[in-house]
């Protein structure tokens, strides 16, 4: 074998995980490399080292504190107790999204639909607005309510404002002109 | 396991007594505190047991196991349960590094002072260096080095391919082969 070691070749080298020819393979590429024969003994002087580290094992008092911990679980819990935290969350997430727009209050059906057509501004620089200009948010259904608009003897006398209200200047049929 | 399912509790009081070494041992590398690792281990093995009924032996026990315990280690460091043991710990110690509650198994614990700080001194180098590590490669190692687990099982846990493990542990392995060169000396 002339190439080197690949990254895996080098773990199950070192468990000792190959079989019999791949180990063989290795071993004559091993011979022959000097840089994988380096790499490969630092390797295992780390894993050797990495022994060393000893860790805290179970106290005494282990097994009868979760001998307690366990006599406090019910016998049988419930299935959704078996979920996983995650889970849960977002299954009560979920619920209450479901509950929250089944609860929400709709729009009241008596409630005009808001125009969205904006008066223009008014014809004389500086001169108050004959209608409260709605600010960014505010909501513009008082501003266009039709009815609202002809109690404002201001308003009446707007001419080019008038115009924005079609129904007063629907054609006329021959038949209307001579009745009228 | 399938006794646990079925009910038998004290099927699992084996069950625990096999693997509660393992679990804690695992448990400290990971939060390096044997209070909290021994807190931890309960809640793993509390989890199997609540979760026994949904258990399908697909895999291994095993397997299965130090999943639960991988996730239940990773969740104690993320919501910053080991913090807070490692600040008390600071406050009662006026300052010192934190000291596990216990002695560690130390497989001989003869020799001189001097020796056993030395061999102390290695330790904390060796934990500094693993602890420094990427997550999923620390648990790579720790689960490949300390569990002696096969790559299947790991690549199970942490949820990747055979191959990509082998990559992770090679790659782990060569960070640590350059960290703890010091350490290698008479060893190569």
């Amino acid at each position: 074998m002339s190439e080197h070691l690949r990254e895996e070749d080098f773990i199950q080298y070192l468990d000792g995980r190959l079989n019999e020819a791949a180990r063989a393979e290795l071993d004559r590429h091993l011979a022959a490399c000097a840089d994988c024969r380096g790499r490969v003994d630092e390797l295992r002087g780390v894993m050797g080292v990495l022994g060393e580290w000893q860790a805290a094992g179970p106290s005494p008092r282990f097994d009868a504190a979760l001998r307690a911990r366990l006599a406090e679980e019910p016998a049988s819990a419930p299935p959704w107790f078996a979920l996983r935290p995650a889970y849960a969350a977002a299954l009560a997430a979920a619920a209450v999204l479901v509950l929250g727009v089944y609860l929400w209050p709709p729009t009241p059906p008596d409630v005009p639909a808001p125009v969205t057509q904006l008066p223009p501004p008014p014809l004389t620089p500086g001169a108050p607005p004959a209608v409260a200009t709605p600010r960014p948010g505010q909501p513009t259904a008082q501003v266009n309510d039709g009815l609202a608009a002809f109690n404002n003897p201001v308003l009446l006398e707007n001419y080019e404002l008038l115009e924005e209200f079609d129904v007063l200047f629907e054609p006329v049929t021959p038949e209307e002109k001579k009745s009228l | 396991m399938l006794r646990v399912r079925a009910g038998d509790r004290e099927a699992f009081n084996v069950l625990a007594e096999k693997y509660r070494t393992p679990v804690v041992h695992f448990l400290y590398r990971m939060v390096r505190e044997s209070a909290l690792a021994e807190e931890l281990a309960q809640e793993v093995f509390l989890r199997i047991y609540r979760a026994r009924k949904s258990y399908r032996p697909r895999a291994k026990f095993s397997t299965w196991l130090f999943r639960i315990a991988t996730n239940v280690a990773l969740n104690a460091l993320r919501d910053g349960r080991m913090r807070k043991t490692l600040e008390t710990s600071l406050d009662a110690d006026t300052g010192q590094r934190p000291v596990p509650q216990r002695p560690l198994e130390v497989a001989d614990p003869g020799g001189n002072v001097e020796q056993r700080m030395l061999e102390a001194e290695r330790q904390e180098q060796i934990r500094r260096a693993v602890e420094a590590l990427p997550e999923k490669q620390r648990l790579a190692v720790l689960l490949h080095k300390y569990q002696e687990m096969d790559y299947d099982e790991i690549a199970d846990i942490l949820d990747c391919s055979e191959s990509a493990l082998k990559s992770l542990l090679f790659r782990a392995y060569e960070t640590l082969r350059v960290r703890l060169r010091p350490l290698l000396g008479a060893r190569i």
